[in-house]
């Protein structure tokens, strides 16, 4: 018989899908470091269809390809249950295979019960990971307050308690999470630790001469605090002649239309999102970064921007506080505050390059304990252990 | 659950000649495994003389044909004696699966006919008439042979392209499909050296046989647009270099020894691969592997050694000459991303292409399958 110890830990992963596509280094690096503990297969439902099969170090990727369904909510229901049939038939029928040990969900609602059943079918561990601080603060946000959102919110609602008692290990991204879930009956079953970043993937090239750009990159509008971050760059931006704001995220433009009129866009550049290995160079090539957001996660640029070693603005809501320390790597305000504060704290930046060097290091070292691309392989791998005992 | 002593194993080739490189891994592995007892069987060209084909299957094309032959020769076979057979090919894996009920089956596919259909209708030199041959014939395809791998329990395709068309076309499962695996000898294309880069221009490279299909003519257009610091290197047998004028600043080189290859490779800057009509192509892997950034047509199974970006650029298969050039010139006004791509294209070769994956990978399939 073989040895059980040297055999890897088979994982399914259940994704909703990379925006660009697996094979850039925000997905395909989290795989590739993956490998080398574990092996599996990930199943995604929004690709392209040629993405719907490729190997990904140990991994399979598996994509339902993506067609055009409209937006009807009658579609979507049909939508979303060619994607379970999808995965399922897929996941249960496999002749001759090997079978998955865990089975790891990217969030509590369609995957979660995905997951349910796959553990249901074939007794493999179940882990749900939860990426938002509220469920139904993100519905609304997104849908707006309509009778079925309303409906959908409660029954998730429902689901989500089911899901929470079935699995077997839930994993949140910081503290502040357990209370907003109201997690605490599942104290003994949760892990925190911060999601996958590619940290190795961007240089430590620190606050640059020259052109001082302000970066901001986020979406949506309104969250993120566009409004509040407009104004204070026009505060300050005589002061700083080389200062120049730059803007990256869906819409913004018809965003700016809407909500931006009669605001000041000189100096402003607004640009749609870009693959991510020219997110690199961007990011590599500004000053500092801005997030005036209203509510967050764990911001994955915030960590993108202080593995490049540079300074951050940030406010209190969130996971935002666990990752700028105020005075240590960046600085941090109040959500939803005035936008004088925020043009002091840009002032302050802008015009100490000492302090944005010193900052910028201070949030580099914190990447290198905290929030690496290593440091996510060594907290998965425990979790993964308490699991299979 | 228990591990008899002596498994035997049944391997269904193409030909043990041809096919090369797949069937000779798959030996390797095989005699690598201990408790494995492995038979071969192949249809040679001799086959074609020994058994009778009726006249329309003659008539009805060359696949028909070697469909009914294959079929005759596997008649006699008992199947039932073996624990796990191993097929390579479509036309073998569709006479296999009506023989293997409950026995355990492993398929290697290097490309199915409709994808190639596909694939060929898109290729610029066809007549009208090929074209809508290919039609009928791809469909053809899917409608008769939907279902003919229902038995086969583990599909190794020779490319991602391939794979999805086995999912799309032929109705196998999804889970029975893995990524493409091809595999080269990577030792053999040892990595050139980084900071050699010569200040009298750049250096392409191009390596191929059928000239014409590999898009050589439309190279030489795109080197007329490009300055003329730039060379360009063509490694090819094909006729049409025996009456050709070429430029002064082509230099072609012919039935080179294939020791030599590594150093063409070496002193290269950028691989060009503008192919019409491709499976893969085994020269990509050499080039990834001897660190060049490569710039292809996006066709067949061609985009599973580019990522657009990362390791060279992958351009449409309609791009024109003067994308092309713009993507060239790019690249020779900037060395050092010319070396970030050189990189990743070794990191590239190592991580999908190298012989060790391969060969755990199908060893692990065996053990698991015969488990």
């Amino acid at each position: 018989m073989p040895d059980s110890q040297t055999k890897k830990t088979r994982i399914l992963y259940l994704f909703p899908g990379p925006i660009f596509g697996p094979n850039f280094p925000d997905f395909r690096d989290r795989f590739l470091a993956l490998s080398n503990f574990f092996e599996g297969e990930i199943y995604t439902w929004v690709v392209e269809e040629k993405y719907s099969c490729i190997n990904l170090g140990d991994f399979v990727f598996r994509g339902f390809p993506r067609k055009n369904y409209g937006f009807s909510d009658l579609n979507q229901f049909i939508f979303r249950c060619r994607q379970a049939l999808f995965v399922l038939k897929n996941v249960l029928d496999r002749p001759g295979h090997k079978k998955f040990d865990v089975v790891v969900c990217y969030e509590p609602n369609f995957s979660g019960m995905l997951g349910c059943v796959i553990k249901l079918f074939t007794g493999a561990r179940l882990i749900v990971e939860i990426n938002n601080f509220s469920f139904r603060d993100s519905m609304t946000h997104h849908y707006g307050t309509g009778l079925l959102v309303k409906i959908k919110i409660f029954v998730s609602s429902v689901f989500q308690g089911l899901v929470y008692r079935w699995c077997d290990r839930i994993k949140i991204l910081t503290e502040g999470q357990r209370e907003s879930l109201n997690l605490s009956r599942w104290e003994s079953k949760i892990s925190v630790f911060h999601d996958f970043v590619p940290t190795h993937y961007f240089r430590p090239v620190g606050p640059g001469n020259g052109q001082k750009v302000i970066l901001y990159a986020g979406w949506p509008f309104y969250l993120k605090g566009v409004d509040i971050l407009i104004p204070a760059f026009n505060l300050i931006k005589d002061r700083h002649p080389l200062s120049h704001l730059c803007l990256l995220g869906y819409r913004l433009k018809e965003d700016l239309e809407k909500y931006g009129e009669g605001w000041d866009m000189e100096r402003v550049s607004v640009k749609a999102p870009v693959y991510y290995d020219k997110l690199k160079e961007i990011m590599e090539s500004c000053y500092c970064f801005v997030l005036p957001s209203r509510t967050e996660g764990l911001p994955r640029v915030l960590i993108e921007a202080m593995a490049c070693a540079k300074p951050l603005i940030g406010t209190k809501v969130g996971g935002i506080p666990d990752l700028i320390k105020d005075g240590v790597n960046g600085f941090l305000i109040k959500a939803d505050g005035d936008v004088q504060t925020l043009a002091d704290k840009l002032d302050a930046v802008l015009s100490d390059e000492k302090l944005a060097k010193r900052l910028g290091e201070a949030g580099l070292n914190c990447v290198n304990d905290h929030y690496s691309s290593d440091k996510y392989c060594e907290h998965f791998e425990v979790m993964i252990k308490k699991v299979m005992d | 659950m228990t591990n008899k002593t002596n498994q035997n194993v049944l391997c269904v080739f193409g030909c043990l000649l041809g096919n090369k490189t797949v069937s000779a891994i798959i030996k390797d592995v095989l005699d690598g495994l201990d408790d494995f007892q492995a038979d071969y069987i192949s249809v040679t060209p001799d086959d074609y003389g020994k058994y009778k084909v009726p006249c329309w299957k003659k008539a009805a094309g060359m696949t028909a044909e070697a469909l009914h032959i294959i079929d005759q020769k596997l008649k006699d076979v008992d199947f039932n004696a073996y624990d796990l057979v191993i097929v390579q090919g479509f036309e073998y894996g569709w006479a296999v699966n009506k023989r293997v009920k409950d026995i355990p089956c492993i398929m290697f596919n290097d490309s199915t006919p409709t994808a190639t259909h596909r694939m060929m209708r898109q290729f610029p030199y066809y007549s009208p008439f090929w074209k809508l041959r290919s039609l009928v014939l791809e469909w053809a395809y899917r409608i008769f042979f939907r279902n003919v791998f229902s038995n086969i329990d583990h599909v190794f395709p020779q490319t991602d392209w391939c794979g999805r068309s086995m999912v799309r076309d032929f109705g196998i499962p999804q889970s029975r499909v893995s990524g493409g695996t091809i595999a080269a000898d990577l030792d053999r294309w040892p990595v050139r050296d980084f900071a050699d880069s010569s200040d009298e221009g750049i250096r392409l490279l191009f390596v191929g046989n059928e000239f014409q299909r590999k898009g050589g003519p439309f190279l030489l257009a795109v080197l007329e647009r490009l300055p003329e610091t730039a060379k360009l290197v063509i490694v090819s047998n094909d006729c049409f270099f025996d009456s050709a004028l070429l430029p002064d600043r082509v230099r072609h080189y012919k039935n080179i020894d294939h020791d030599k290859m590594p150093e063409m490779f070496r002193s290269a800057d950028i691989f060009v691969f503008p192919t019409y009509k491709e499976h893969f192509g085994m020269v990509q892997i050499e080039a990834l592997s001897s660190g060049l950034p490569l710039i292809s047509r996006d066709v067949g199974g061609v985009s599973d050694a580019v990522i657009d970006g990362y390791n060279g650029y992958l351009m449409p298969y309609k791009s024109t000459e003067d994308d092309w050039v713009k993507k060239i010139e790019f690249l020779m006004s900037h060395p050092d991303e010319r070396a970030r791509m050189g990189k990743n294209s070794r990191v590239l070769a190592e991580e999908k292409f190298s012989m060790e994956k391969f060969k755990s990978r199908i060893s692990e399939a065996i053990e698991t399958l015969c488990r």
